[in-house]
């Protein structure tokens, strides 16, 4: 029996009210938005204005014209003659429309002057369009009063004299916003998928945290092997696991679950302008969860594993239907990379196109350790908020770029700079999803690391045909200058590692990479180098038999300064287990699915450049599986807020279809 | 002896041996003493696992246990020693084959970056 809308709405109201309700105050966005710029300068006019088809005007223009193209408008010379004043011609926008500048008055003022005209047809106010690139999370604006830091997310925003290292994510956004079609995979310790600002952004994924030995699930924590849930159960050990001799956490240390993987996707892909709680660097990207770390971390074979299922390079144990472009490994060893097993799948990524980016390590100035100190991985050090190597970072030639890692100032109380980001408040299994702050402070390098992987993923949402190695060359040559200044007093020149602690430092290009991360310079210049180029995400991404899938093209990119201007669907070869419906010349096409297997959908895409436009082509394969076993019981560590919360609107909708009854 | 019980004592017997067979060198040795997870590249690729395994065991002179493939001519697995110092040599014995062995590495505990202390993070 099929829900009726008004029960879709009650389970609607069942599900998001209480977890809405459940967001605390500060993480609602305040109801007024910035108002938009419309200020108009007193002496100096910039309009728009269309010309009547029957106007004189007009008819000079099309007599002028050169045979076979539109003829232009330029009607400056004309109007100024006739309306006494000192206009000069802009750009042309269309047949018969064009930008007119002039002096002396203001833009309100010429629109009179110009409707009152028998030639023109309308004139406006050619407005300036500010970008709404700043988002309505309401942590990510500085000034916090009502929780800390007060910098809130500080390092997103445009750099300043506090804030030197701040990577201008914002100006990054305001060239792309991030594409669902690219996808970031978070190899780590799973995520909690109850989050309520990782909602919709986290792609199924898989748990690769194999079985200690047979029968012994001790790091994996959720009482089995590798399988389709990378749910993070919590990695807390205890002391006397740690202290257990010949046992697998052997002096790991004793410590609280730190939902290292929750607080990465965070960064890279966190629910951003969505009113709650904070931004991330990728906004529309999606976050594939690897699992591949348990309780004290995890084995060097599941790691690969991970990497190599999360690039499309194996379909062991189940096809990976979103392979990522962008893989982060907060995570590692010491030891060389030559003749390793990360070498070998560094390469094997960055042959199928996809970026590594790895963090360097918090063991306060040592050597950088694999696998950030790979040949083909984006190694990342952590900087101060003044742009100084902070204290725990590693330093060596093998770092790439270094970006913020949260740094606190002071030697107590609340930490200034840290960086914000999606957690979870349990120490042992999950307990509420919460946010780092500056009492429970996300620090380290494995969180610089996910602000390069969030930038490399808006620069391929521009510009998906880079290459890793021009990802990496494009972060790098547009980096800012590590700063000479600003440090605390006595602050020293970073040197080469040498076994010795090396605390705040002040970064070269031998020890901390290229330079400050600087995500709008990156993203600008991975823009300016784009070609058109037809891409294509599906909603649902790994759809069971009957399912209705929306295939989205409209995540393509046309070259710069050029707009898509057609899209046509069509299926590869006959399919017996697809159909697709009409219209097929939209951004967006339906198919309709009747049987399990694979089927090969085309996008052809054209921009608008005359008088050939460019095309662009990609097929899109899709697999339909069977249809969805249920949900087992247990996901791996205790059920958080939003689990409870659907079991109660299930049983609500439930309840009302068996009244009905 | 009734020939019922023999033929019940038989069909244990088998089962127990196929039992045995299938477990293949995880029930042939003395419990082991020391566990050492490897990863082990080949030069070319092989059609089981079990293969694999079995030509490890035999060219480090240990048993293998728990064999899987994580990529191509990748191969994770345990050897079963006696002590530390036998699967070093185990090790030794497997990256000095250089006709199958192209590579072989410690499976080893892959670590998130240590939790920075407060006054390394001023």
């Amino acid at each position: 029996m099929k829900p009726s809308l008004a029960q879709c709405l009650s389970m609607w109201m069942a599900l998001a009210l209480p977890a809405i309700a459940a967001a605390p105050p500060s993480d609602r966005a305040p109801v007024a938005r910035r108002a938009a710029a419309t200020a108009e300068q007193p002496d100096r006019a910039r309009v728009i204005v269309k010309f009547r088809t029957d106007s004189g005007l007009t008819r000079e223009a099309a007599l002028a014209a050169t045979p076979g193209r539109e003829p232009r408008v330029q009607h400056a010379a004309r109007l100024t003659q006739r309306l006494g004043l000192a206009l000069t011609d802009g750009h042309d926008i269309a047949p018969r429309t064009q930008v007119l500048h002039a002096r002396g008055l203001r833009s309100s003022e010429l629109v009179a002057r110009l409707r009152a005209d028998p030639d023109v047809e309308m004139a406006w106010v050619d407005e300036r369009v500010r970008a709404t690139a700043a988002p309505n999370d309401p942590r990510y604006a500085g000034g916090q009063t009502s929780i800390t830091p007060a910098a809130g997310q500080w390092y997103l925003r445009a750099p300043d004299s506090t804030l030197v290292s701040a990577i201008n994510a914002e100006g990054a956004w305001n060239v792309t916003l991030g594409s669902p079609s690219i996808v970031v995979a978070v190899i780590d310790t799973g995520v909690r998928f109850d989050h309520p600002d990782l909602a919709g952004k986290l792609l199924p994924g898989y748990d690769f945290v194999s079985e200690d030995a047979p029968g012994d699930f001790r790091t994996a924590n959720d009482g089995n092997g590798r399988d389709a849930d990378p749910s993070d159960p919590g990695d807390w050990v205890t002391a006397a696991e740690s202290a257990q001799v010949g046992g697998p956490f052997e002096n790991c240390g004793e410590s609280p679950s730190i939902w290292h993987g929750t607080q990465t996707a965070g960064l890279v892909g966190a629910a951003t302008n969505n009113g709650i709680g904070m931004a991330s660097v990728g906004r529309n990207v999606r976050v594939l969860p690897v699992r591949a770390l348990g309780k004290c971390g995890g084995f060097l074979s599941d790691v690969v594993a991970g990497m190599r299922w999360a690039a499309g390079l194996s379909s062991n144990p189940v096809v990976n239907p979103t392979p990522a472009k962008v893989v982060n490994l907060s995570l590692g060893s010491t030891g060389a990379c030559a003749g390793s097993l990360y070498e070998s799948a560094i390469a094997d990524l960055a042959a199928a196109g996809v970026v590594v980016v790895a963090a360097a390590g918090n063991d306060a100035g040592l050597a950088v350790g694999k696998p950030a100190n790979c040949a083909g991985a984006i190694g990342v050090g952590g900087l101060r908020n003044v742009g100084t190597k902070v204290g725990f970072s590693d330093v060596g030639p093998e770092i790439s770029i270094s970006a913020p890692g949260g740094n606190c100032v002071s030697a107590s109380g609340v930490c200034q700079f840290p960086l914000l980001t999606t957690t979870n408040s349990g120490a042992t299994g999950p307990a509420n999803n919460t946010y780092s702050d500056g009492i429970d402070a996300s620090l380290g390098t494995s969180f610089s690391s996910p602000l390069v992987a969030g930038t490399a993923a808006l620069m391929l949402s521009i510009n998906p045909a880079l290459t890793p190695a021009q990802v990496r060359a494009l972060v790098q040559s547009t980096a800012r200058a590590f700063p000479t200044t600003g440090g605390t007093q006595g602050t020293p020149t970073c040197v080469a590692p040498n076994g010795a602690d090396q605390l705040e430092c002040y970064c070269t290009t031998t020890t901390c990479g290229a330079g400050m991360l600087n995500a709008s310079a990156a993203v600008a210049q991975a823009a300016a180098t784009r070609a058109t180029t037809a891409l294509v995400f599906a909603t649902p991404a790994n759809p069971a038999v009957g399912a209705t899938v929306v295939l989205d093209g409209s995540t393509s990119i046309a070259a710069a300064g050029r707009t898509v201007a057609g899209y046509q669907w069509s299926l590869v070869g006959a399919s017996a287990i697809a159909t697709l419906s009409a219209p097929t010349n939209t951004d967006k096409v339906t198919v309709v699915t009747n049987g399990t297997g694979s089927f090969t959908v085309n996008l052809t895409i054209t921009d608008d450049a005359q008088p050939v436009p460019n095309r662009a082509s990609t097929d899109f394969t899709l697999t339909v599986g069977a249809a969805p076993a249920p949900a087992p019981a247990d996901s791996g560590g205790g059920g958080g807020a939003l689990s409870f919360v659907w079991l109660l609107g299930l049983a609500v909708a439930v309840m009302r279809l068996a009244r009905r009854r | 002896m009734p020939r019922s019980l023999v033929s019940r004592l038989g069909l244990s017997a088998a089962a127990l041996a196929m039992t045995a067979c299938a477990q293949g060198d995880r029930s042939s040795p003395p419990p082991p003493g020391y566990a050492q997870r490897v990863l082990v590249t080949t030069f070319i690729e092989w059609p089981s696992t079990a293969e694999v395994a079995g030509r490890v065991a035999q060219i480090g002179g240990v048993p293998v246990r728990d064999a899987g493939q994580d990529g191509p001519r990748v191969y994770r697995m345990t050897l079963a020693c006696n002590d530390e110092p036998a699967c070093r040599d185990a090790m030794q014995r497997l990256s000095a084959d250089r006709a199958f062995v192209q590579a072989i590495e410690r499976d080893a505990r892959q670590r998130l970056p240590a939790r920075p202390e407060r006054d390394t993070s001023r």
